[in-house]
């Protein structure tokens, strides 16, 4: 035999939940950087990192979805919070972009404050459902 | 929140390996008996893991004892 009989428990399970997803963060910084590095350092162009960014952010919001959904260890936004999440978002981005690019021509609102202002908006807004969701599923079992 | 800081205040201390060696187990076969591993048993005798309230009480059963005479809360004994 070349190993030991494998044994589990409660604590061997918490262990391997708590490792698992200190790694899964440690793996997408990492992910991350090579998508920033490719980007910023080596000056490939965009498309050449759509299977990196789609993997990163499928980790990413699959993770949080995992978590909202079912472990309750996010916490859910009031209105309020939701409120002053979205302004937050969609303030840093149009700022961080009129910054760069400077004002946008009225025209070009679709390509310009549409998804700087509505981008924030689907985050905040899929966060909290799913958030509710995973409230409500918790309720549901208390409930019996 | 304040009831998470609570909870981590406390902290547990137990008569595990005093019960355990009473009735003549050793930590291989209290694991066994509740479907544990040894490094579990070792780890909650040595105060280093706080098992769930089903562990406590199926140590409690197999050691013959209540929750009280086995775990409590330290400074409290």
């Amino acid at each position: 035999m070349l190993f030991e009989k494998l044994q589990r428990d409660e604590r061997t399970l918490s262990e391997a939940g708590k490792l698992g997803s200190v790694w899964l963060g440690i793996t997408q910084i990492m992910l991350a950087g090579v998508v920033f590095y490719r980007l910023y350092v080596l000056n490939q162009p965009d498309e050449q990192l759509n299977d990196f960014r789609t993997v990163l952010a499928i980790s990413i919001f699959g993770h949080i979805f995992m978590q909202l959904m079912f472990g309750g260890l996010l916490p859910m936004p009031t209105k309020k919070g939701m409120l002053v999440l979205y302004l937050i978002l969609a303030g840093a981005i149009s700022g961080v972009c009129l910054a760069i690019y400077g004002m946008p021509a009225a025209s070009e609102w679709q390509n310009t404050w549409l998804p700087a202002l509505l981008g924030p908006a689907l985050l905040v807004g899929a966060y909290s459902f799913v958030a509710w969701l995973g409230k409500r599923r918790i309720e549901k079992m208390i409930e019996g | 929140m304040s009831y998470i800081t609570q909870m981590e205040k406390i902290q547990f201390e137990n008569d595990l390996k005093l019960a355990r060696v009473t009735i003549n187990l050793s930590q291989a076969e209290l694991a066994d008996a509740v479907g544990v591993t040894r490094q579990t048993i070792g780890l909650i005798e040595a105060g280093k893991y706080n098992p769930t309230i089903k562990l406590c009480l199926a140590l409690a059963q197999a050691t013959n004892k209540t929750l009280n005479e086995l775990f409590w809360i330290k400074g409290e004994r």
